[in-house]
């Protein structure tokens, strides 16, 4: 934990009005309107248009038509403003639009109301604005997801479990460090961290899965000291209890063998394991340095998260690292705090009464990336760690050792996320010449997409793209020869845009016109300016 | 081993005795570890005392002032220098047991009943991975590492800390 600026209690009431004035409009229930009688309303399919923007000039305004709004009615939207959502609960559709263009719309027919949609909810300052940052709310309003009953194991040094936003959601744990049943916080860090997670939204502060259940796994004493062996114990009570993410904002300078094979051998058995990478040189002066610390370091297993402030930059004092998988707020963080001990050092006090406290720290971003893990698993977009942790670094691309993948979003984890998550029907070398069919695979729970195939050759064959309207297979021809193919299948929207990355497969082809070589005796030989004179474009030859 | 011991409460007795002195460098104790094969000598050179060796992976046990870990610690052969915030006659290790090769087999009493009798305890059985967590004296270490009941013994390391 490290010392935060404070915020006032009156901006803090602002924010929450603000939020709860926004998401009634996002849920709908501000414009709700029922079908005419006698119309017949046909839901439409929920999109999301997430290229969209809003031109210079142009305002956000919510559209509420009088029934279901028709694919006719969306168009006629369409070629007057961007379009953002068109919602599937409420006959709304979230558009830009500009001053003329409203009162064109207004005169549409079917529409019943154009308001404008009101303060933006995405703040990038006030003291819950983490959950906010990271498109939660979204989450809830839009799909009706809190992480309702997902189990959510934190180790750390225990929680309040009566504190008034965390009894409803806090189920159990156990105490490594007085080996008892009751992991109540002697610190104050593990009932912050589990603030964050699933706060419910009955308080102050409400985290990121706010129906997630809460399970203490306390192997960390008073003063914050976690012990290798009550780590260990710690992530064995999780499998043994039907844990299904863990979150660990703790961390060793030097690797525990036996602390990673335990978390290999969790995340094997199907938990997400989500851990801080160190709060670097802020702190206090730290024999780790910057380096990320373990087990954020063990990226078999384990989720390794960095902090960022409100204005989207990376903290630069905090770890940092190739380990570093997804950034997540970590700066200025309010959040639940015992209700029985006194300010954590370094923290500050919002001034909401006792049981709250705003805190800086990675191990305040790793949290929010585990309520996201929890809205996912919920959502039944993602099952398997690897297909959650595919889901939280949608964009396919890393930017740097602080950001990783890039700053956590609910929701795009949950709805944009249709990842090609692998490409398979040939692989590398290719020793025969032929037609060969690919098929990209999308990460499970999506459905099937439009995928765009990039195909560039080595050989001077003419690149190829071709966009599978309606499938995900592709017929990639192979002449003989020694050179490399590059498969690129991107997903994408309905619009023809590729919002998403994609993925791409290189394929070294070895391969005589006459009569192909025997896989035997080709092998690839890296690097391939490395070649010897039996060795052409990567490949040996007898 | 029990020289050991000896040395280590003689440590303590006399950082306690001249806590008031400014002259005597603390002693620390640490976990050396090496990138390759344990080299003993090294350790020897700069200044520290060996209290226990771990083959797999090669860690030290030491005992030395700061300076010297820290010199050891600049060394191409040594991939990491781990200190313990407290002076100990006890180390806490992680165990597994020939009989226990997977999380399937069990610890069998004559398992159970070795540690006990040099002087530690066991803190945890685990079933994710076939290790018990023991707390166990320095003076026995060696006995314990040399028991043909033992396949494996690996020091635990210090406490990690929340972020």
């Amino acid at each position: 934990m490290h010392s935060a600026s404070g915020s006032a209690r009156g901006a803090a009431a602002a924010f929450l009005l603000l939020g709860a004035a926004c998401s009634d409009l996002r849920t709908g229930t501000g414009l709700e309107g029922s079908p005419s009688v006698g119309q017949v309303a046909q839901r439409p399919a929920f999109q999301v248009f997430e290229a969209a923007r809003t031109p210079p000039g142009s305002e956000r305004y919510f559209v509420r038509f009088a029934s279901w709004p028709t694919p006719s009615d969306v168009d006629r939207l369409r070629v007057r403003g961007e379009i953002r959502y068109v919602y599937s609960l409420t006959p709304v559709v979230a558009i830009a639009l500009s001053a003329s263009a409203v009162a064109q719309v207004r005169a549409l027919p079917g529409v019943a109301e154009v308001a404008p949609e009101g303060p933006p909810l995405h703040i990038t300052s006030g003291p819950a604005w983490g959950v906010t940052r990271i498109h939660a709310p979204w989450v809830w309003n839009n799909q009706s997801n809190r992480g309702t009953g997902i189990k959510v194991g934190i180790i750390d040094t225990g929680i309040d479990s009566d504190h008034p936003d965390l009894a409803v959601n806090y189920k159990g744990g156990y105490d490594f460090f007085h080996l008892r049943a009751s992991p109540e916080d002697d610190n104050g860090h593990g009932t912050l961290v589990a603030g964050i997670i699933a706060a419910r939204s009955n308080g102050v502060v409400v985290g990121v899965a706010p129906e997630a259940w809460l399970y203490a796994i306390k192997a960390c004493d008073s003063a914050g000291n976690c012990q290798p062996s009550d780590v260990v114990a710690g992530v064995n009570w999780a499998r043994n209890h039907g844990i299904q993410v863990l979150n660990l904002s703790l961390g060793y300078c030097e690797p525990h063998a036996d602390v990673n094979a335990t978390l290999d051998s969790a995340y094997a058995e199907g938990i997400v394991i989500v851990a801080s990478v160190g709060n670097g040189i802020l702190v206090n002066p730290h024999p780790c340095g910057q380096a990320v610390q373990w087990p954020a370091a063990d990226t078999a297993s384990v989720i390794a998260v960095d902090g960022v402030r409100a204005d989207d930059t990376a903290v630069m004092g905090f770890s940092f690292g190739p380990q570093v998988e997804v950034a997540a707020p970590g700066w200025s963080i309010a959040s639940t705090f015992p209700t029985t001990l006194g300010l954590a050092s370094g923290c500050t006090d919002p001034g909401w009464g006792v049981g709250y406290a705003v805190c800086d720290g990675t191990s305040f971003a790793a949290p929010h990336v585990t309520g996201t893990v929890a809205l996912i698993l919920k959502s039944g977009v993602a099952t398997t760690p690897a297909q959650v942790r595919a889901r939280l670094h949608f964009n396919d691309t890393r930017i740097d050792d602080h950001l990783g993948y890039g700053i956590v979003d609910a929701e795009k984890a949950v709805t944009l996320a249709p990842l090609v998550s692998d490409v398979s029907g040939l692989s590398t070398p290719v020793t025969t010449a032929g037609d060969y069919g690919l098929t990209a695979h999308l990460v499970q729970g999506v459905p099937p997409l439009l995928v765009k195939w990039d195909v560039i050759y080595s050989n001077g064959v003419l690149p190829d793209v071709h966009t599978g309207y309606g499938s995900a297979t592709y017929s990639l021809s192979v002449p003989s020869g020694f050179y490399q193919i590059t498969v690129t299948a991107t997903p994408i929207d309905a619009y023809g845009r590729t919002p998403y990355g994609g993925n791409t497969r290189i394929y070294q082809v070895c391969t005589t016109g006459g009569g192909d070589l025997a896989p035997a005796l080709i092998a690839l030989v890296p690097p391939l300016d490395d070649m010897g004179p039996n060795v052409r474009f990567g490949c040996t030859q007898p | 081993m029990q020289g050991v011991l000896v040395r280590i409460s003689f440590v303590g007795l006399l950082l306690s005795a001249c806590s008031s002195a400014t002259t005597a460098p603390a002693q620390i104790q640490a976990l050396v570890a090496f990138n390759s094969s344990l080299d003993t000598t090294l350790l020897g050179t700069a200044g520290l005392e060996v209290l226990g060796v771990f083959t797999a992976p090669p860690v030290a046990l030491v005992i030395g002032t700061s300076d010297a870990l820290d010199r050891v610690g600049q060394h191409p052969q040594v991939a990491y220098v781990a200190r313990f915030p407290d002076l100990s006659d006890s180390l806490e290790v992680f165990v597994r047991f020939r009989d226990r090769p997977t999380t399937a087999d069990t610890v069998t009493d004559v398992d159970r009943a070795l540690i006990p009798s040099l002087g530690g305890y066991i803190r945890y059985v685990y079933d994710i991975i076939p290790d018990v967590a023991a707390i166990i004296p320095l003076s026995a270490l060696q006995s314990l590492q040399a028991s043909p009941l033992i396949a494996k013994v690996a020091p635990a390391g210090p406490p990690g800390h929340i972020h």
